[in-house]
């Protein structure tokens, strides 16, 4: 845990279209917010590329199945934007298939959390240390290796 | 020579070996024989000459012996009167026809009587002969002969010798004309024994005729010093003889010899020999020289010829006393080719000729017969054949039979359906001209599905979901079972292959994995939320639970985890099916793994109270593996084995390397697994009835998914198990061997969904 994070003036971009999720992920974010966290949600592709220009916010967690653009087709448009296109990215999705993490993980993601495996606790505490220390180089990585952290925590592709 | 008939070289071989030696020594005699003619011829020659040489010395002398008694006419005690002296000259040409003029001369020269045979000659006539080449001839060798002359159309030479006195005191000279003829004659009698044809002749030292039966020759002082052996013995006087072969004046080729005949007459009162320089000439025509010879020769020649032709006759028929039977046999072999088997070689000699013939007639016996029991058989085949055809016409599977070299030999309806060729389309023709088939999106070659060299017996290859493209590339979806059979080689049959026609079941299949995968990624959000909605109320930040709410709220956390699992078992079976479970085996030791997979289920073995114990060999070596799918195997064993033994059980995980593997062992004192289950255990969706009757969860795809990975691994998962006191799994990984990726099945219809 990082209780010394100062996520003030930080912002979290969060694309997913089921309400219920972003719901709760809101609501567990709360503490977060409380202390100066900036979250903001879109339901689709399209409005998710569009605030992520107008915000540029410093991580984006995106889902993959989405309705019209997909997660990749965002991935990939993002990439191409200069002013958003080293914004560290996480998935966070319900395809579990190997393919589709290789992919995410070519379009330079720094995180795949399945849906379903992963409490919520998980993947906030994921945010924050995404948050507080990652500087992602997407395309300058060298091919990374699926972990598990030793807490039981999540796949991290380093 | 290699086209040629027996005969031909028979008869060419006889010619060679022996007429070829024959006309040679027979050359080489005949030259021989000549010479020994020649050398006879020669010889003959040289007697004629020698006889010749010898009758005219002889006749020399005798003349000369004639004229001695004209000594008289000169004894100083009583000379003579001329009438006397006339007398008696008269008395010599009387008494002899050689001489036709006789002169007697005094010391002085004056002829003091001359009598001509014919003419009268008067005191008048005598004249003075001192300076004549005869009279200083006379007084100075005492003798003269000389040369030839011709008066009125007569040949004469002069003979005169030297008159002494009884004191031996030169007196005079007595000289006489001889008829040249008389010399002819000796020659003349003597040409005869010189054979027929033959002619002998003299020539004086010029070269002119002096004595030649044709009398002519003599008078026209015929000149012969052009013929090669007249000018060669001219030139050389004092050689024995010469001989030359050449044409003479008269164009006969004769052998004609030369011989000196050199007359030494010694006279009494002579200072030396006179030396006459004739030469005497033989010619034998080479006709009659040789006559032997050619007789022989044309005796040889019929000879020769005649046993050419017996020879040539006689090898004819040698050689057609061989090749006859062999053109025979060579007819009967055509008729045979022909397929007139009833043929035979109509040869019966006892020989070896007649030996083969029968070994021949034998043969096509026996082969008639094979022939025949063949078309027999040919004929049961036949019907057998039709019989096999029906029946395959009535299978649904399509069935196609090749022979050793993949040529189509039986196609049955279904094929015809399958493929769209017609059976007449395709028999005889190569199999792989109509099957095309695809595992994954690579071809799969003739040699690989329709297997003809294998030692194996049954099908050999088998294969599942194969795409097929037929006529048109219409697509098919085939389960293929192809098999050599072992006994078809003798008679000509390749293997056979039998397809079954999946293409409706794929599909359906297919459609159904779709819809699993489909439905297992959609319930992922809701259980995200059922599970993140538990999760909030558990932590008490909406407001304290109470103790029955808690225990509500865990129990629905549980069944939430139980449907996560279900739905990733699900998927992975949907993945294994698809062909898209494929693992990632990288070199790396086996502990870690084993190790979280323990420490994970440490916690739920001690719930029941159970022993989770390791065993581990040290200094195993490190495997290509894919830890994270292989943990998934491991965890569900454990698992498996931690539920399924009742509290106060233990379970035994132990890895230890046998051979060239590493065995990994997990050992329970479980309830078991009863024997009829135990080949069911692996498949999809199976609970033994144990564990169905003693726990009631579970989806019974863990060990289908576990026994997939460890098979991609190389490796073979297995069990023992005695009911109801434990089960032992055994998971066997191979060393160092590099995991097939390509070994999943159906991988060409892999498609995500």
């Amino acid at each position: 845990m990082t209780e010394a994070a100062d996520p003030k003036g930080k912002k979290v971009l969060i694309i997913e279209d089921d309400p219920l999720l972003n719901t709760l992920l809101m609501d567990k974010l709360s503490q977060l917010r409380e202390k100066g966290l900036e979250v903001y949600l879109a339901t689709n592709g399209e409005e998710g590329l569009a605030k992520a220009r107008e915000l540029k916010p410093n991580l984006i967690m995106l889902d993959l199945v989405l309705p019209g653009m997909t997660g990749f087709d965002f991935l990939e448009l993002m990439r191409k934007d200069e002013g958003i296109a080293k914004t560290p990215t996480v998935i966070l999705s319900n395809l579990s298939d190997d393919s589709d993490k290789e992919h995410a993980k070519r379009l330079g993601v720094v995180a795949y959390f399945v849906k379903a495996d992963f409490s919520l606790s998980e993947i906030t505490k994921a945010i924050e240390e995404v948050l507080e220390h990652r500087e992602v180089t997407p395309h300058t990585t060298p091919v990374p290796e699926v972990k598990k952290t030793q807490e039981g925590g999540y796949v991290i592709y380093l | 020579m290699r086209n040629l008939t027996l005969r031909a070289k028979f008869i060419i071989v006889l010619i060679g070996v022996s007429f070829v030696p024959l006309i040679f020594v027979s050359t080489v005699t005949m030259v021989r024989f000549q010479r020994v003619l020649e050398a006879d011829a020669l010889k003959l020659g040289h007697e004629v000459a020698a006889t010749a040489t010898a009758d005219i010395k002889s006749f020399m002398i005798s003349q000369l012996r004639i004229l001695d008694n004209l000594t008289v006419l000169y004894h100083p005690a009583s000379p003579v009167t001329r009438d006397v002296a006339e007398r008696v000259v008269e008395n010599i040409l009387f008494k002899n026809e050689s001489f036709n003029d006789i002169s007697v001369v005094d010391q002085d020269g004056e002829e003091l009587v001359r009598k001509n045979r014919l003419l009268a000659v008067a005191p008048g006539d005598l004249r003075n002969v001192y300076d004549s080449e005869a009279f200083r001839s006379v007084l100075t060798e005492g003798l003269y002969i000389g040369q030839l002359y011709i008066v009125n159309g007569r040949p004469f030479f002069d003979i005169g010798r030297q008159i002494v006195d009884t004191q031996g005191i030169f007196a005079g000279a007595v000289f006489a004309q001889i008829d040249a003829r008389t010399v002819t004659a000796v020659v003349e009698k003597i040409s005869h024994t010189a054979g027929p044809g033959s002619r002998v002749y003299i020539v004086n030292d010029k070269g002119i005729v002096i004595a030649y039966s044709d009398i002519s020759y003599i008078l026209e002082e015929r000149d012969l010093s052009h013929l090669p052996v007249v000018e060669d013995i001219m030139h050389t006087p004092h050689s024995e003889s010469i001989s030359a072969s050449y044409e003479n004046e008269l164009g006969v080729r004769v052998l004609g010899s030369a011989h000196p005949m050199t007359i030494e007459l010694l006279e009494p009162n002579s200072k030396g020999p006179v030396l006459i320089n004739w030469f005497v000439i033989v010619e034998q025509p080479e006709r009659m020289v040789y006559a032997d010879a050619s007789a022989a020769a044309w005796f040889l020649v019929v000879v020769l010829i005649s046993a050419i032709v017996l020879s040539a006759g006689a090898a004819l028929y040698f050689a057609g006393l061989i090749s006859r039977p062999i053109e025979l046999l060579h007819t009967a072999a055509l008729e045979f080719g022909k397929g007139n088997l009833g043929y035979r070689a109509n040869i019966t000699t006892s020989d070896e000729i007649g030996d083969l013939a029968r070994s021949f007639n034998a043969t096509a016996e026996a082969l008639a017969q094979t022939v025949a029991s063949l078309e027999n058989e040919e004929q049961v085949t036949s019907a057998e054949r039709n019989k096999l055809r029906l029946v395959l016409a009535g299978v649904t599977n399509a069935v196609i039979a090749v022979d050793t070299n993949r040529n189509v030999i039986l196609f049955n309806k279904a094929a015809e359906a399958l493929t769209g060729y017609s059976m007449q389309e395709v028999l005889g023709k190569p199999v792989q001209g109509i099957i095309k088939l695809f595992s994954s999106d690579s071809q799969i070659t003739v040699e690989q599905y329709c297997p003809i060299k294998s030692d194996l017996e049954g099908p050999v290859f088998r294969k599942n979901n194969l795409k097929f493209l037929g006529r048109n590339n219409k697509e098919y979806v085939v389960n293929l079972v192809s098999g050599r059979i072992h006994e078809g080689e003798n008679i000509n049959l390749g293997c056979i292959l039998t397809f079954q026609d999946v293409t409706r079941e794929f599909a359906m299949e297919k459609t159904k994995r779709e819809f699993v995968s489909i439905a297992a990624h959609q319930l992922r959000t809701p259980l995200t939320g059922l599970s993140w909605i538990s999760e909030v109320l558990l932590s008490g930040t909406k407001g304290a639970l109470s103790v029955g709410q808690r225990e509500l709220v865990e129990k629905s956390v549980d069944a939430v985890r139980r449907m996560v699992e279900l739905v990733n078992d699900l998927l992975d079976v949907s993945r294994i099916e698809e062909g898209r479970f494929g693992v990632r085996p990288s070199q790396q030791p086996i502990y870690p793994m084993l190790t979280r997979v323990l420490d994970a289920l440490q916690k739920e073995a001690q719930i029941k109270n159970i022993a989770l114990t390791a065993k581990f060999q040290e200094g195993l070596p490190e495997l290509s593996i894919d830890a994270n799918k292989l943990e998934f195997v491991f965890s569900n064993v454990v698992d498996n084995a931690i539920k399924y033994t009742p509290t106060g059980g233990s379970v035994v995980v132990s890895a230890e390397r046998k051979g060239n593997e590493v065995v990994v062992s997990v050992t329970d004192t479980g309830i078991g697994i009863s024997e009829p289950d135990a080949d069911r255990v692996f498949t999809k969706f199976f609970r033994s009835r144990e564990a169905i009757s003693y726990f009631t969860d579970g989806s019974g795809l863990g060990l289908y998914v576990a026994k997939n990975i460890v098979d991609q691994h190389g490796g073979k998962i297995r069990f023992e198990s005695s009911k109801g006191k434990g089960t032992t799994f055994s998971v066997s990984l191979p060393l160092s061997r590099s995991v097939l990726p390509d070994s999943a099945p159906d991988k060409a219809y892999a498609q995500a969904p």
